[in-house]
């Protein structure tokens, strides 16, 4: 097709849901601001309710991928809603907090709950949040890790206080994602754009047709 | 009230979208009303009611036009199944103009619906902002670069070449001390005779290709791919590309044409790779078209020869199907030479190169009738390769199906494109100085001396003496092929032929006269600069010598990480802007709190909304499944600045002490506020058990008495105060008229406050609609209902049913309570039943409420009819 001829035709785009789950307080949204705004809360109001974001990340010099994210409230009363929010979703952010030990037993109840409820091919990942309270720790690394290996989870440690591993948990759930079967397409000519040269968009086969 | 007008300037056509607020704030969807002014013709609007909402409407849709019959004089326009509006007969000339009018109108108003809402699966990288952002910052990423481009031409005479590549895919290049090379680079490697060649040879060997490719790719290092491969039998030509290249090669496409035996089999013809390089829409820049055509041509040194490879250049220049080539090759001749047939049916030089090997085994008869053979196929090939090249894939010859083969095709197939977006429209003045040709390979041609006079010129390196006689110099001069092709100049002998494993000229019974039969040419480019031309001798595989070529060319270029890293900071600006954009609204609370809840009432809630951006917020209202939320207007839109009363409501069930309720208020786009609502619900008298109603004697809300302690009460007082107020009250309509919803609201508090009835308030309605009594009747029927475990509980249930005299076994299988309560309404419901006409449906009614049926029920209607005599008997 003619249009768009930028070096990097043939880019492929697709949009993908992503939903944040986890107990609450764990930094679910702090994690979203992070990634999104590059900012931290010191206090941040709890969430009542899905704040809903987008954000575009450059997988390759071919490929950009757009998240659409739902960051969802973690409080126990909201439970029920949850359905609706990781129903739909390409993939979900499990998030604990490795002070709280506690959190990670909810952590593996939303994960139990995501393999057994959600899309079948849902990419989780395990995100043990707060890495900067290092000194308060209560889940051990080795302990999560093992965890997210044996459920086929991707797993970081994560600081939304100081950024560490936060794109990194978000690239490594776009390379995940199965782009040959996303809503992917190749560019569009770009509007509004003078091309300096004649329109090759014409068709005019008569020129090379076959004499033989 | 908003609306919003769009005109086109040119055809003073208008639409207006109007919409109305309700009265609860809401706003429906805007119609979108056609109005043409003076100089369309008249069109008049039809009824609102039938015009096409915006959302709607495409600017694809199908305008029809329908005769409004022979009488009128008019006629109407559709859209789909819209009626949009009529026209008069007599202005039907203004029809085209006045629809050209509407549809860019609409289209007009497509954009902007569409940009009031963010329309999420836009790929951002083609947004407005990022192109118009590129295009100012493309100084940051592009820049003037050197390629290096280095062309290899070699005969392999069916050989396997055993010798190191790397001094003839390096030549004199620096290498840095890694052992890689320094420059930008596109490599191409054109081979003939890749394969021994056999009269039923249909393809190129791709096992051949494949080791080739590998070879190259293991002497150029990590750094370089296999960016294409054209091939026909024998002919290959490969094209390797620096990593950091490979993204500023667009249009690549390739493309081959046999000339060989019967003027198309392709032990002769040519095989071409072109390309665009550094093109980029975006920064406004066409870069630059490369085109490598790799030729092995029938050889021989005689005058036909010449004449046969001239032809072949014309066929070629015709039959490649990239116009870049088309009328470069060939130039028309003034007195033509021998007519196509004639030279069709030479056979070339078949003989001269099949393998000898093959030759014992074939008669010469044999020989041509089996490349006759190939030949048919070659022919049906290469008009369906021309195909498949219109239709938009690229022309690779078929490939004998190993996975290899289709591994390196799929390397082309990525960036090829269809035949529509590569014509070159002719190559025009601007396009010639955009474009650089390169021909090379075995063009065969011979320098017409004695080879005795040969071996002295060499002897005394003479080049330029030797080049005086060769032919594809003088063809060249002579304007016949390839005018315009520049050559770098030969410093190096005859590259053939020689015997193989030596640096000696044949020898053979033949003894061929030494020729330039292997030459690089190219078409001129202000920034294309030759390097080096040379040949190797030290490479005695073959009967003929390697040449090859380098050029630099400078250009504009794309570093692809440079302008990765401003197309991220775009991404992330937009990403910013698109996420400021999204409405910005504040909700008044999200805990409703509903203390003291009574039974069987509806409760309001509502939640205000403000929309405190400046863009128009969209919202909706989400009930959870098996919620017992209500919503009046579920969802609504709202303007900047503007708030609204979202209302829920819902009523609260019987049996329950705490309503937990949460609900969606969904801000479209950027966020889902979780509602949620809580209150205890005060202990009624409706869904009680009767000996609970009998433990509360002064009501549902006063606590149970001891019940040792309290008087026994024979029946519930909530039920004897009912029907003390009604049996006083009895009319014809008692039971078959609506109460009121405030009445009875009024009579169930009265009942579980263990109130008196306030019968002056209750019969002061009599003259509206008699609605006092109606609203304890109908109550009373509610607490009757409700009441918990029946009044005739389902344990006698198989005792109506089956008996004829059951009472007595049911009075003894039923609490006293039960008795009593029943017997009680028998009697209230004999008084009835000497005022209303049609007894039997307040029968039907008490049926229904009294008696409660096991689940397990059989043959209803019979059962209906034995529950019905039962009532009837035990009534009287």
């Amino acid at each position: 097709m003619a249009g768009a001829r930028d070096s990097s035709s043939g880019t492929r785009f697709a949009q993908f849901k992503l939903v944040l789950l986890g107990e609450s307080a764990v930094g679910k949204s702090s994690l979203v601001l992070r990634f999104v705004k590059d900012q931290f809360d010191d206090y941040r109001e709890s969430t009542i309710g899905a704040a809903f974001l987008t954000q575009t990340i450059g997988l390759d010099e071919s490929t950009t991928i757009k998240f659409e994210i739902w960051d969802t409230a973690g409080q126990e009363r909201y439970k029920s809603l949850a359905p609706m929010y990781y129903r739909n979703a390409n993939c979900a952010v499990v998030v604990y907090d490795i002070t709280q030990a506690s959190s990670l037993d909810k952590a593996k109840s939303w994960v139990k709950e995501l393999q057994r409820q959600a899309n079948e091919n849902i990419i989780i990942a395990l995100a043990g949040n707060k890495l900067d309270l290092n000194a308060k720790r209560q889940v051990e690394t080795s302990v999560a890790d093992a965890y997210a290996r044996e459920s086929g989870l991707l797993f970081f440690e994560t600081s939304a206080k100081t950024g560490e591993n936060v794109t990194e948990l978000f690239t490594a759930i776009a390379k995940r994602l199965p782009l040959e079967t996303a809503s992917t397409r190749t560019r569009a000519a770009p509007k509004g754009v003078d091309l300096s040269r004649p329109s090759r968009r014409a068709p005019a086969q008569s020129n090379n047709g076959c004499t033989c | 009230m908003t609306s919003l007008v769009l005109s086109t300037s040119t055809h003073n056509l208008t639409f207006h979208a109007s919409s109305c607020a309700d009265s609860g704030g809401t706003i429906d969807t805007p119609f979108y009303i056609l109005e043409p002014k003076t100089k369309t013709p008249n069109v008049t609007p039809t009824g609102s009611s039938v015009q096409p909402a915006a959302t709607d409407l495409s600017v694809h849709d199908t305008i029809s036009i329908d005769e409004d019959g022979m009488d009128s004089d008019r006629m109407t326009l559709k859209l789909q199944d819209y009626d949009i509006g009529s026209i008069p007969k007599s202005e039907v000339t203004y029809l085209a103009e006045f629809l050209l009018a509407w549809r860019s109108a609409l289209a007009t108003l497509e954009e902007q619906v569409q940009v009031t809402q963010i329309s999420s699966f836009e790929d951002p990288l083609s947004s407005d902002y990022v192109t118009t952002r590129l295009i100012q910052e493309k100084d940051a990423f592009i820049e003037e670069k050197t390629v290096q481009i280095r062309l290899i031409t070699w005969n392999l005479h069916g050989e396997v070449i055993g010798e190191d590549l790397r001094p003839l895919l390096f030549g004199s290049n620096v290498l840095s001390d890694s052992g890689e090379l320094q420059d930008l680079g596109i490599f191409f490697v054109a081979l003939q005779e890749a394969d021994p060649l056999t009269p039923t040879t249909l393809s190129a060997n791709q096992a051949t290709i494949a080791r080739w490719a590998n070879q190259v790719l293991e002497c150029l290092g990590e750094s370089y791919i296999l960016s294409a491969s054209s091939e026909l039998l024998g002919m290959v030509l490969l094209m390797f590309t620096h990593k950091k290249l490979a993204s500023q090669i667009t249009q690549l496409e390739i493309s081959s044409a046999g000339t060989g035996v019967l003027g198309y089999w392709g032990n002769k013809g040519a095989v071409c790779i072109r390309f665009t390089l550094g093109e980029s829409d975006l920064a406004g820049i066409a870069g630059v078209e490369i085109a490598v055509a790799n030729m092995h041509l029938s050889s021989g040194i005689a005058p036909q020869a010449v004449e046969r490879r001239r032809w072949e250049m014309s066929e070629l220049d015709k039959r490649l199907k990239l116009p870049v080539f088309n009328g470069k090759l060939f130039r028309k001749q003034r007195n033509g030479g021998k007519n196509r047939k004639e030279l069709l049916y030479q056979n070339g030089d078949l003989l001269d190169e099949l393998d000898e090997r093959v030759l014992d085994t074939y008669s010469e008869d044999d020989m041509v009738v089996a490349a006759a053979d190939a030949v048919a196929v070659m022919k049906i090939k290469e008009n369906g390769v021309a195909k498949e090249y219109e239709a938009g894939t690229p022309a690779i010859p078929t490939a004998d199906g190993s996975d290899k083969a289709a591994t390196i095709s799929t390397s082309t197939s990525t960036t090829a494109t269809t035949a529509a977006t590569v014509n070159t429209d002719h190559v025009g003045p601007e396009k010639e100085i955009n474009s650089i040709v390169f021909i090379l390979g075995d063009l065969n041609y011979r320098l017409a001396m004695d080879r005795s006079d040969i071996s002295q010129l060499i002897a005394k390196n003479d080049y330029n003496a030797l080049l005086f006689w060769d032919q594809l110099r003088n063809e060249i001069k002579e304007g016949s092929v390839l005018v315009g092709f520049q050559e770098g100049p030969i410093s190096f002998q005859p590259t053939y032929k020689y015997d193989i494993g030596t640096n000696v000229f044949d020898t053979s019974e033949k003894a061929r006269v030494p020729a330039y039969t292997d030459r690089i040419l190219y078409t001129t480019y202000p920034s294309l600069a030759q390097l080096d031309y040379e040949t190797f001798m030290h490479y005695i595989s073959s009967d003929h010598k390697p040449v090859a070529a380098t050029f630099e060319l400078r250009t504009m270029l794309m570093d692809a990480d440079k302008r990765a890293e401003i197309v991220k900071r775009l991404l992330h600006d937009l990403d910013a802007r698109e996420n400021k954009s999204r409405p910005k609204v504040e909700v008044d609370k999200t805990d409703l709190l509903c203390p003291d809840m009574t039974v069987l009432s509806t409760v309001h809630q509502t939640v205000k909304l403000k929309n405190c951006g400046n863009t128009q917020v969209a919202w909706e209202i989400e009930i959870i499944d098996g919620s017992l939320i209500e919503v009046g207007t579920p969802q609504g839109v709202l303007p900047p600045g503007a708030t609204q009363m979202v209302r829920v409501s819902f009523k609260v069930p019987p049996n329950v002490t705490h309503i937990s309720e949460i609900f969606i208020l969904r801000i479209i786009n950027r966020q889902d506020y979780f509602i949620s609502i809580n209150g205890n619900v005060l202990p009624s008298c409706f869904g009680a058990s009767l000996e609970d109603m009998i433990r509360k004697p002064s009501g549902a809300r006063h606590g149970f008495l001891a019940l040792q302690t309290g008087p026994q009460l024979n029946i519930p007082r909530e039920i004897w105060k009912c029907v003390d107020f009604l049996s006083t009250r009895i009319t014809r309509e008692i039971f078959r008229r609506p109460g009121d919803e405030i009445v009875g609201q009024l009579v169930r508090n009265w009942l579980d406050n263990g109130d008196d009835f306030d019968s002056i308030v209750l019969d002061s309605l009599a003259k509206d609609g008699n609605k006092g009594t109606h609203s304890v009747a109908e109550q009373f029927i509610q607490l009757l209902e409700l009441v918990n475990g029946g009044v005739i509980p389902e344990k006698v249930y198989d005792i109506i049913t089956q008996g004829n005299d059951g009472v007595q076994l049911i009075f003894e299988a039923m609490p006293r309570v039960n008795v009593n309560t029943l017997i009680y309404i028998a009697s209230f419901l004999r008084e009835v039943k000497r005022v209303v006409i049609d007894f039997d449906l307040i029968l039907e009614i008490f049926d229904k409420v009294l008696i409660r049926i096991p689940k397990t029920g059989k043959n209803k209607s019979r059962q209906k009819k034995k529950r019905l005599e039962f009532l009837k008997g035990f009534i009287g």
